[in-house]
């Protein structure tokens, strides 16, 4: 495919700063565009007001709803969806990776069931329960309101990957398939107590729906938690690139380059969920950002994850912006889940490329 | 000159002939009047048939000949023409049978015709679907609180064998057993319970009715889009069950309430920007047009700031802010915490919050419910967007 | 002590084996398989549960050694690996370089030279940006050398690395490992498959047989008939290669079965390898078969010593002795039948057809001519001539394997039981 010959040709730093560059474009394009028209001028100009040091460069010709729109509003919903992007996207790399299979998903170890499950308990149980008893025993719970939600999503996600880690660890290592199976096993499970708890209170079923469907807030907390955690872990995965490479040849083969092969996994796997799960308890489950991007990018600038990760962040980020974009715009006034654009926009691209790879003889990765 | 004996054997034959005559004379007169006396008249048409309660009625028998009609009946309401024979009336209660006779007279004879006349009721539902009952029903099922709400405000709580959950108004009704679990009917319960009529609602699901079809019992679904759609309500479950009466005056009631707030706004000039926020889940899920809500505000003199959309969907913040709300409405189980509003950046940006003016619904049901009780929702908003209007003179 | 001491057993595969690997040494580890060849390389890099043994590494144990310091000292070359990634075969020498990374995964100068120098002598440069799913077989395997090469250890460990690879590109690959040797100092450790490869490069063989080194030492020291013999089940003959006097094993193919003992006598007069593929025929015809007189040396009697025929024998270059020739006489009286083959007569070998025409006043000779094989010639300078002639006149001639048996089955009444 001469396309990829020539793009694999590129210096790597020249297509890092290519889709460094489009996320920017991406990120502008998101804070200037919404149902709410406001001139791009006046975009800009809030944006700069807001910059330390800048407060006096342009006069204030703007109303306050147009601030708190932009300010409030749009900047803190993009970075947010920048950072989940990126995250899902990084991790997904890793993901596949480590499983060697370039089906594998940020979820596959059953994050999505474990915070799912933890969403619906806070939700049935009342967000605004402070306490929780259990026999003679009470917890007493912080009172975060709306946050509780999040926090017992995150909990609950790393307490499945937690069991699942040890479900699969044997003594000697960490065995992929035995990984993976234990993942299934425990995301039904999750999956199962999260449909009892549905069932046993309707009132909340059209709620967890929504959570499941995932949507992006506009909250600096939320980018205060997710986009460092997400920027730290992307940041890690890379320097660790190089192991990635070595484990896709073979536990063995990496194993005699070097690399402590057990536990690097485990530093993948750990790594790998913290990203996901942050960003999950925030904002739900968002698919296909974490297997579409790894995916397409693999295909068009190879195997070597020195320059697979930052290329899929950037991607990743760039895309859910983008598919958020639409989500907000497309039906003037009415948002939509932006689970439901990623799942839309994803869906044929993956079809593309299965045909694409099968004309080609079943080059897939 | 005379002549002598002629001949005598002429005369025989006159006479035969003469006979004869007289003979087929008679036999013509004979025959002439047998055919012009008339039989005597001939009636038919079916022995039975079906009146509806408060439909006008008619009937119209067949008869050879024309005649004078006589009726003979029970049925108080039901009246002849002389001269067709057509029956006509408006039975105004059903759940009986009545005997008629109709009797033809003329010159020839008479003629009867015995006839069974059934009254039944009809009802049409919500739903465009027709229903017919023997009679006003008696034991009652109720699928919603809502119609629980109404059927005890027609005074025939005492009917209801069978209600929806959370029918909690009137305290009475939470005796009531509930015939739905988790989102199921009970549909042996409901068989064995016996009803003459279930009341469904809109928050009747696919699932329940369907299985509301299997049962094969008469359902009615009571689902209306706006007020006007309650009063109507409420005639047809007074009629459905015999309570006309006292339907009568919950509708004047009803109305009356809804007058009032008409007529205490007369004078208004502002109509405030108003923002109904029901939930957060997944964004601020509002209620656009075409739902009570809606209504409710246009009602109370308030703007409804998501009408240009129809339905219930989930409102864009920036669509919020650009519309800047003057006026705040919060379900009684919207997930916020309005005390924070003030210091929120979103939220304290907006007129209603700077001007104090966030109003969260005690009573979610006097909103939410599709029943009598909805006019005292209308009241209480009607106050909260124009406490001047309220205000003692 | 300087190298690699592995007493490694323990494991349920591998029993007590015990051996060295010094720098510059290249030792080759043979065996059948499921002898446990891929297994020992496998324990003693800790890749294979190991219950007992100590391995050194330069004095220090390896197993508390971390991965990568083992992986600077150490390179292993696998067996064709699956290429499910096409990496580019830059960045998969690349990877090479793994064990010497810091935290920050940064490439310095030294590595990327280490990187050029392994694709330089690897002879991989031409094919530097193409993909690995791209290239061939003996390709690929030069490109998994760069990589272990790049590693720049002190130690080379190959896993049968020229399992895919014809016999151009085997040597090609193995001269490249023993050049880096001699260069670098390497000690490297092989598993072969192939015998002869072993014996050409290593300087030390490991035996292995059902997980148990039942021999250790040079390779004329493990490379005997018997050992091969009890670790393949292969009757072989170990032969000196003619260029580098390394053992040089030969498979016995296609041994026929021994004739039975009271079967008819032929003997075959011959030499200089005319006579070799006559004993075959013959012994697989159901006939006992000698031969001679025929010098030591002589290709003739190698045939025969293979087959364990009777051969009577002469000094290497010297004319027949009377007491070989009396031998012959006696054998002769013995034989059923004689057989000439086309061996060029001189004065050291004139005797023998001096005896052969001489038998065929009373017997039967056939003189084997067949197509290929220049006929018998006389190098006597005319001494011969009468001998040549009384033999031609009275000797039966076969041209074919097929007419040569079907003769002495009508010669020799007795027939023989097994047929070809």
């Amino acid at each position: 495919m001469p396309l990829r010959e020539r793009l694999r040709a590129i210096p790597a730093r020249w297509i890092l700063l290519g889709l460094a560059g489009l996320l920017i474009v991406v990120l502008l394009f998101g804070v200037a565009l919404g149902p709410v028209h406001i001139p791009v001028a006046t975009v800009f100009s809030i944006l700069l007001h807001h910059l330390p040091g800048l407060e006096g460069l342009t006069p204030v010709t703007w109303t306050s709803a147009e601030e708190t729109i932009v300010w409030t509003l749009r900047l803190p919903r993009v970075l947010l969806a920048a950072a989940v992007g990126g995250g899902l996207a990084a991790a997904g790399v890793s993901m596949q990776g480590l499983f060697k299979n370039p089906l594998a998903d940020p979820y596959i170890v059953g994050i999505s069931s474990g915070a799912t499950l933890g969403a619906t308990i806070v939700l049935v149980a009342g967000w605004n329960v402070t306490e929780l008893a259990i026999g003679s025993f009470v917890l007493e719970l912080p009172e975060l309101g709306y946050g509780l939600m999040s926090l017992a999503a995150f909990l609950a996600a790393l307490g499945i990957v937690g069991l699942v880690y040890r479900l699969a660890r044997t003594g000697t290592g960490l065995p992929l398939t035995t990984l993976l199976l234990a993942g299934l096993a425990m995301s039904a499970l999750a999956s199962a107590l999260t449909a009892l708890v549905i069932y046993l209170s309707p009132q909340q079923r059209a709620s967890i729906f929504l959570w499941l469907m995932g949507g992006i807030q506009s909250s600096w907390t939320a980018v205060g938690f997710v986009v460092p955690a997400v920027a730290i872990g992307a940041l890690v995965l890379i320097l660790w690139a190089r192991d990635l490479d070595a484990l896709s040849l073979g536990d063995e083969q990496a194993l005699f380059l070097g690399v402590e092969v057990e536990r690097r996994k485990r530093h993948f796997l750990l790594v790998s969920t913290l990203v996901t799960a942050v960003g999950a308890s925030f904002v739900g489950i968002i698919g296909f950002v974490g297997l579409i991007i790894p995916h397409m990018l693999r295909l068009v600038l190879g195997p070597l994850h020195r320059l697979l990760l930052p290329a899929s962040v950037l991607g990743g980020a760039s895309f859910l912006v983008l598919c958020d974009l639409i989500a907000r715009t497309v039906l003037s006034g009415v948002e939509i889940p932006v689970g439901i654009i990623t799942a839309l926009a994803g869906t044929p691209f993956f079809l593309f490329l299965l045909v694409r790879s099968k004309a080609f003889g079943g080059e897939f990765h | 000159m005379s002549a002598p004996a002629e001949p005598r054997p002429r005369r025989p034959l006159v006479l035969a002939v003469a006979a004869l005559l007289t003979v087929a004379g008679i036999a013509a007169a004979w025959w002439a009047i047998a055919e012009l006396s008339e039989k005597p008249p001939e009636v038919g048409g079916l022995s039975s048939s079906i009146a509806y309660e408060g439909e006008p009625f008619s009937y119209v028998p067949n008869a050879t000949q024309a005649g004078f009609w006589t009726l003979q009946t029970n049925a108080s309401w039901l009246s002849v023409e002389p001269t067709s024979g057509r029956l006509s009336g408006t039975p105004p209660a059903s759940g009986g049978s009545y005997y008629a006779a109709l009797t033809l007279t003329n010159a020839n004879g008479t003629a009867e015709l015995n006839l069974t006349i059934t009254v039944k009721l009809r009802l049409v539902d919500d739903g465009g679907r027709e229903l017919v009952l023997d009679r006003p029903a008696e034991r009652l099922i109720s699928l919603a609180p809502s119609n629980t709400e109404l059927l005890f405000a027609l005074g025939v709580g005492g009917r209801v064998v069978g209600t929806a959950p959370f029918s909690d108004y009137p305290p009475e009704a939470s005796e009531i057993p509930v015939v739905v679990s988790l989102g199921y009917l009970d549909t042996e319960l409901i068989v064995t319970l016996e009803p003459d009529l279930i009341f469904a609602a809109g928050i009747t699901s696919p699932a329940q009715r369907t299985q509301l079809e299997d049962l094969g019992l008469p359902t009615l679904v009571l689902e209306p889009k706006n007020l006007s759609g309650i009063v109507e309500n409420i005639f047809l479950a007074g009629r459905a069950v015999g309570a006309q009466v006292a339907a009568q005056r919950l509708a004047e009631n009803f109305t009356a309430g809804w007058e009032n707030v008409t007529r205490t706004l007369a004078n208004v000039t502002s109509f405030p920007r108003t923002f109904y926020l029901m939930d957060t889940f997944g964004g601020y899920w509002t209620a656009g047009s075409g739902t009570f809500i809606d209504e409710f505000i246009r009602e109370a003199g308030g703007t409804n700031i998501a009408s240009e959309i129809s339905g219930w969907f989930i409102f864009s913040a920036e669509n919020i802010t650009a519309s800047d709300p003057e006026v705040i409405i919060l379900a009684a189980y919207a997930m916020v915490d309005e005390t924070t509003f003030a210091s929120d950046p979103f939220w304290g940006q907006l007129t209603a919050v700077k001007e104090g003016r966030v109003y969260r619904i005690t009573d979610q049901n006097l909103f939410d419910r599709p029943g009598p009780r909805l006019v005292m929702g209308l009241e209480i908003l009607a106050q909260w967007l124009h406490p001047e209007a309220y205000a003692a003179p | 002590m300087e190298g690699l001491e592995a007493p490694v057993g323990g494991s349920p595969f591998l029993e007590e084996i015990a051996f060295e690997l010094a720098p510059g040494r290249f030792v080759g580890l043979v065996g059948p398989n499921g002898s446990g060849k891929t297994t020992l390389l496998r324990a003693i890099l800790g890749a294979w549960p190991r219950s007992a043994g100590r391995i050194e590494l330069d004095g220090e144990a390896l197993d508390a050694l971390p991965r990568a310091e083992v992986a600077r000292a150490i390179a292993v070359v696998p067996q064709q690996v699956g290429r499910d990634f096409p990496f580019r075969v830059s960045d998969f020498v690349a990877l090479g370089r793994r064990p010497y990374f810091d935290a920050w995964g940064r490439t310095r100068g030294e590595d990327w030279e280490a990187i050029r120098a392994a694709m330089e002598e690897a002879e991989i440069e031409p094919f530097a940006g193409r993909a690995i799913t791209t290239l061939s077989g003996g390709e690929f395997q030069r490109v998994l050398i760069a990589r272990a090469l790049a590693q720049t250890p002190r130690y080379l460990f190959l896993d049968e690395p020229t399992a895919h690879l014809d016999i151009g590109a085997q040597l090609a690959l193995l001269d490249l490992v023993d050049r880096r040797r001699k260069e670098a100092g390497l000690g490297v450790l092989a598993v072969f498959h192939d015998l002869n490869l072993a014996a050409h490069y290593c300087e030390e063989l490991l035996l292995l047989h059902r997980g148990r080194l039942i021999a250790r030492g040079t390779c004329e020291e493990v490379l005997t008939p018997t050992a091969i013999a009890q670790a393949y089940g292969t009757p072989v003959r170990v032969r000196r290669h003619p260029i580098t006097q390394r053992p040089f094993v030969l498979p016995l193919h296609g041994l026929p079965e021994s004739p039975a003992p009271g079967a008819p006598l032929v003997h075959v007069i011959g030499g200089g390898g005319t006579a070799a593929s006559l004993f075959r025929l013959l012994v697989g015809a159901g006939y006992r078969v000698s031969t001679g007189v025929l010098n030591l040396l002589d290709a003739d009697l190698e045939a025969a010593e293979a087959l364990n025929l009777p051969a009577i024998t002469e000094a290497p270059f010297a004319p027949i002795s009377a007491e070989a020739d009396a031998a012959l006489q006696r054998r002769l009286q013995e034989a059923a039948a004689v057989i000439v083959a086309p061996v060029p007569v001189g004065p050291g070998n004139l005797q023998n057809l001096h005896r052969a025409a001489e038998y065929a006043a009373t017997g039967s000779v056939i003189l084997w001519e067949p197509r290929g094989l220049a006929p018998l010639t006389d190098h006597t300078g005319g001494a011969g001539a009468p001998i040549l002639s009384a033999l031609r006149a009275n000797a039966h001639r076969a041209g074919s394997g097929d007419e040569l048996v079907a003769l002495l089955q009508r010669l020799i009444p007795t027939a023989a039981p097994s047929g070809g």
